[in-house]
């Protein structure tokens, strides 16, 4: 029945898909006005880039690592590393047998300190304060210009600061429980006075007493257990 | 180093060396900033677009891979990026509803008259929404899918903006002529009275 079936369409359909047909060429010409269009911008943006990518916007996340790196900053600043920095042998300890020779020796050794196996701990230690601090200075002061000082009627120019300096140790130990003997050049250039060899930490110092020194140590007898 | 080829100056790009990125600037820059002006409502929005569009080219360039041209994929860097500063601006896209314009102010003949500058500085004068899709759509050539897909609208909103956008430009082209006409007349009148 509608095998052959035909029938014209209104004439306005064609005159709307022929609308459709014309706007889109039209629109296609328009766009095709912008190929290859260019512009050249001012010398100003080549700048502002450059600065855009010197100093990128610091977002939220940014600023608070910010924040935070720079109170790491100021707590290692202002903290003693001598004495707060351990290391971490956790690691190192799964691949090797490590006693206290071979720890020791890690220890000392740099550039295996330096290699990422080792990670610095901070070990957090009470902050003193500088009142606290200047009191403990004042009795270390005094205590040593009475053991110096103020012995047998002995009266010499003694600058117990500078003393203190002497004796402080130029290296500071691996670990604070580690004690080794003086040599013995140091234990005769004293005589006979001393009696008792003490232990002392294997380290360097800073203070140098050739045989024709006249100073405030040659007037100090030792006595033995007292010192 | 002289980046005589694109190649050397991608390599030299991607591997953050100011000379290098400063001649891809100039090679690319009048094109971009072309896309640019289309994209934005005036001048200074258009420099805007263009320094964050070349910022992100050179903090991504190490991604580019060889398998298209670095100008389709610089200048794709560019059309996203004016997306996002429009996104950025208004949230959400605040497409304008549909005015009373006339059905048909300009004829076809009219439209294809205009210059390059005066379609340009019509296309600046389009609401952020109208604008958008009618580039991305007329000029750049993506399909209302891809237009849907990139804007996060409806497939239905982006045939309505193109479809408000030209009658829009139509409007706007109606009105410079109307304006145009009458100060031909105030001069005409002018010159009569005078003479």
């Amino acid at each position: 029945m509608f095998k052959n079936y035909k029938k014209q369409p209104r004439e306005e359909n064609w005159q709307d898909i022929k609308r459709t047909l014309d706007e889109d060429r039209v629109y296609e010409n328009l766009g095709a006005k912008f190929d290859g269009f260019t512009a050249v911008p001012s010398q100003q943006n080549w700048s502002a880039i450059q600065d855009k990518m010197e100093k990128p916007e610091p977002r939220y996340s940014r600023r608070i690592f910010a924040v935070a790196a720079s109170l790491a900053m100021l707590f290692f600043i202002f903290s003693d590393g001598n004495k707060t920095v351990t290391y971490n042998f956790a690691d190192l300890a799964k691949e090797i047998d490590l006693d206290q020779d071979v720890a020791f020796n890690l220890c000392k050794d740099v550039p295996i300190v330096a290699l990422d196996i080792v990670t610095p701990v901070v070990k957090t230690e009470k902050k003193k304060t500088r009142k606290k601090r200047k009191k403990k200075e004042a009795k270390q002061k005094r205590l040593l210009d009475i053991i110096l000082a103020d012995d047998d009627n002995i009266t010499s120019k003694v600058d117990s600061l500078l003393i203190a300096e002497l004796l402080r140790p130029a290296n500071m130990l691996p670990e604070e429980s580690m004690f080794a003997s003086t040599g013995g050049s140091y234990y005769y250039r004293q005589g006979n006075t001393y009696k008792v060899m003490y232990t002392l930490p294997e380290v360097d110092y800073k203070l140098q007493m050739p045989i024709d020194t006249q100073g405030p140590f040659l007037y100090q007898v030792v006595r033995g257990e007292e010192f | 180093m002289i980046f005589n080829t694109e190649e050397k100056l991608l390599i030299g790009c991607q591997r953050g060396n100011d000379k290098a990125q400063e001649a891809l600037y100039r090679l690319f820059s009048p094109t971009m900033f072309g896309i640019c002006l289309r994209y934005g409502s005036d001048y200074h929005t258009a420099e805007d677009i263009l320094q964050d569009g070349f910022v992100k080219v050179f903090k991504n360039i190490r991604n580019f891979k060889n398998t298209g041209s670095l100008e389709g994929w610089i200048r794709r860097i560019f059309v996203n990026t004016a997306i996002e500063y429009y996104r950025k601006k208004t949230r959400s896209f605040r497409f304008s509803p549909l005015e009373v314009v006339a059905e048909k102010s300009v004829e076809d003949h009219q439209l294809l008259q205009l210059e390059r500058e005066e379609l340009l500085a019509l296309i600046q004068q389009l609401p952020d929404g109208y604008r958008l899709v009618f580039n991305l759509y007329i000029i750049e050539g993506f399909t209302h899918q891809e237009i849907a897909e990139q804007l996060q609208i409806n497939l239905g909103t982006s045939k309505s903006q193109l479809a408000r956008a030209k009658k829009y430009l139509r409007k706007l082209i109606f009105a410079q002529q109307a304006s145009e006409e009458r100060s031909l007349q105030n001069a005409r009148s002018y010159s009569i009275g005078y003479v």
